[in-house]
């Protein structure tokens, strides 16, 4: 599986950009346990290329996002060393509010296949990661990891939750002008 | 396959975990708070506290015999157990010697004596041995074993605690948490009385000085280790350290991630038995240096793990932990530390299991006073319990690793990839338990190439 990633994404020499804190780890941190340090230094997680890369810090002439969001921090971009890049990206969309919520260094309780192995402690920190949340008043979650997002996504829509989950790229796309 | 972590937490109260998340949180806030009264760089502090745990590590032979030799010279008595029975036994012969009528032994409370056991070791050969912190005290009125290193009744709450005293005529039946201290304060001066020998355990033990280093919050260690005639201390060995210049960096250190305090109520220097001038202390202090397979994690892949400190903060930190409370890992040693040492200090065939109870989300790691790399090792552990043959999966990754590390047919499968969402699979029946699947959106990532 990793052959089949190295070979297509890693080919050429151009960056590769990923929208997940996980995967990005896996390539920064996994290849060179498994190829030599071959492939690393190209792999960039998609706020981490805006910002440091194409060094934009901000968006100008966004669109207006009037909603409320809670930003979860993804763990794996604290393994890869993300900062606050995300939530200054989303910070400069005009009429965004980003809510503060309880306990936000907390876990969403994934874990890859700690989720369906350990299903009863996975999906109750991921209620706990809820419920913090929609005590903040937020209307939707927004993450920068799939992981997180399909976890979360999946107890909402289980439970039958009034709020939804983002990938913050798709707030970025929307808000863009075209 | 499951851990005994997850089966634990899919029978817990809800009660229990509410107990544990509150005060978890409770300590994770105020220890951000007290680390940053106490030190303007926290991420100095404990990078200095971890350069000085691994010059402990690198010079822990050295260290020792310095520690026994200025121990020694205070008139302490500097004994060496091999493991968990030779200390037993040791501590056996000094009760034997010290004990006149009283069977009653006064404890302060000691998590290395939770790891070799004593207590229920002394009980059999009969032995009175009374603990005397708050939450120890009720763990054993309880037949309860601690469910964290520095909190041992977190997983309890009040009415609990009440009820457990009533039960055992310590007093009126009472909630108020001030009244229920001051029937123990009272039920256990007279132990006190009674004593002629206490167990402490050793926070610190300063090799230049020979003095041992204990903190505490209730003035129960200053009366197990001061009233009874003779003072048994133990330590495992990695509790050593230089010099005492160091306990400016790690008391705060300690206090702060342990239980958000700048300093604990008390701390102690013990330098020895009374002086000759001196009308009160132990006549007689002993020190019992434990290895119980130290040795073996110092010359492993997990050494840095005895650069524990013991203060909790990545119990109180865990998400696994906050969830399935200590008692859940099954080891004296939980959360994300007990995850490491027991497997490290037991064998991955025995505990290996532990490493998966985890989500890898590395805030273990954050909070860490020596900057242990928990995450890191839970993952080797993980690798090297597949190795031994543990912690294998089974089926329902077995289909998934057989395509997965094939690439050729990795590739062809790709192209099938619609169709699998239609498919049953057992891995989508556990995820489903608590879970809805994602839906195909229809659209096709790779046709866009």
């Amino acid at each position: 599986m990793a052959d089949h990633c190295r070979d297509v994404l890693f080919s050429d020499d151009v960056p590769v950009v990923i929208p997940s804190g996980s995967c990005t780890a896996m390539v920064r941190d996994g290849y060179p346990m498994l190829y030599g340090g071959a492939v690393s230094g190209r792999a960039f997680e998609l706020s981490e290329f805006i910002v440091h890369q194409l060094k934009v810090s901000g968006l100008t002439g966004a669109e207006s996002y009037p909603r409320r969001i809670a930003l979860h921090r993804a763990c794996h971009g604290r393994a890869i060393g993300l900062k606050n890049e995300q939530e200054m990206l989303l910070a400069s969309i005009p009429g965004i509010e980003i809510v503060p919520f309880g306990s936000p260094e907390q876990c969403c309780g994934f874990g890859g296949a700690f989720s369906v192995l350990q299903g009863k402690l996975s999906s109750e920190i991921g209620l706990e990661k809820l419920r913090q949340i929609s005590d903040s008043g937020a209307d939707e979650i927004v993450s920068g990891d799939m992981g997180c997002l399909m976890h979360l996504k999946g107890l909402i829509e289980k439970k039958n939750l009034p709020i939804r989950v983002r990938h913050f790229a798709e707030i970025l796309a929307e808000v863009i002008p075209a | 396959m499951s851990t005994r972590v997850e089966e634990f937490a899919r029978a817990l109260p809800a009660e229990t975990t509410a107990s544990v998340r509150s005060a978890s949180i409770l300590k994770t806030d105020s220890r951000i708070t007290a680390l940053g009264v106490s030190f303007g760089d926290v991420e100095g502090a404990r990078s200095h506290a971890a350069a000085i745990k691994e010059f402990v590590l690198a010079n822990l032979g050295r260290l020792l015999i310095e520690l026994e030799a200025n121990c020694k010279k205070n008139g302490i008595h500097v004994h060496w157990a091999r493991d968990a029975s030779e200390a037993n036994e040791l501590i056996l012969g000094l009760c034997k010697r010290a004990l006149g009528d009283s069977k009653v032994i006064v404890k302060a409370k000691s998590m290395v004596t939770e790891e070799i056991h004593l207590n229920s070791f002394l009980e059999a050969q009969g032995y009175a041995p009374v603990e005397t912190d708050l939450g120890e005290f009720v763990v054993q009125i309880d037949g309860d074993t601690p469910s964290h290193i520095v909190t041992p009744i977190i997983h309890k709450n009040r009415r609990q605690i009440a009820e457990s005293f009533a039960r055992e005529k310590i007093g009126p039946y009472t909630e108020v948490p001030e009244e229920l201290a001051l029937q123990a304060r009272e039920h256990l001066r007279s132990q006190f009385a009674a004593a002629s020998i206490g167990i402490s355990g050793v926070n610190f033990a300063c090799a230049s000085t020979g003095r041992l280093v204990l903190v505490e919050n209730e003035g129960n260690n200053r009366l197990s280790t001061t009233v009874p005639d003779v003072h048994i201390a133990v330590m495992g060995i990695e509790k050593v350290v230089p010099d005492e210049a160091c306990l400016s960096l790690f008391l705060p250190l300690l206090a702060g991630s342990a239980t958000g305090q700048k300093l604990t109520s008390y701390v102690h220097l013990i330098k020895g038995p009374r002086g000759g001038d001196e009308s009160d202390g132990p006549r007689e202090v002993h020190l019992v240096l434990l290895d119980n397979n130290r040795t073996k994690v110092l010359n492993g892949h997990y050494r840095d793990v005895l650069k524990c400190i013991r203060c909790g903060a990545c119990l109180n930190v865990c998400p696994v932990y906050r969830q399935g409370s200590g008692h859940a890992y099954g080891h004296v040693y939980s959360g994300p530390i007990g995850a490491v040492l027991a497997p490290a200090m037991e064998g991955v065939e025995k505990l290996g299991d532990l490493a998966k109870a985890s989500t890898l989300c590395g805030s273990c790691e954050e909070v860490c006073p020596v900057k242990i790399p928990l995450p890191h090792m839970l993952l080797q552990l993980r690798d090297e319990a597949f190795r031994a043959g543990v912690n294998r999966d089974g089926i329902p990754w077995s289909g998934f690793v057989g395509v997965a590390t094939r690439s050729g047919i990795w590739r062809a499968g790709l192209t099938l990839l619609p169709m699998a969402s239609s498919l049953p699979h057992p891995l989508k029946t556990k995820w489903r338990e608590f879970r809805q699947l994602p839906q195909r959106e229809g659209r096709n990532f790779r046709r866009h190439r």
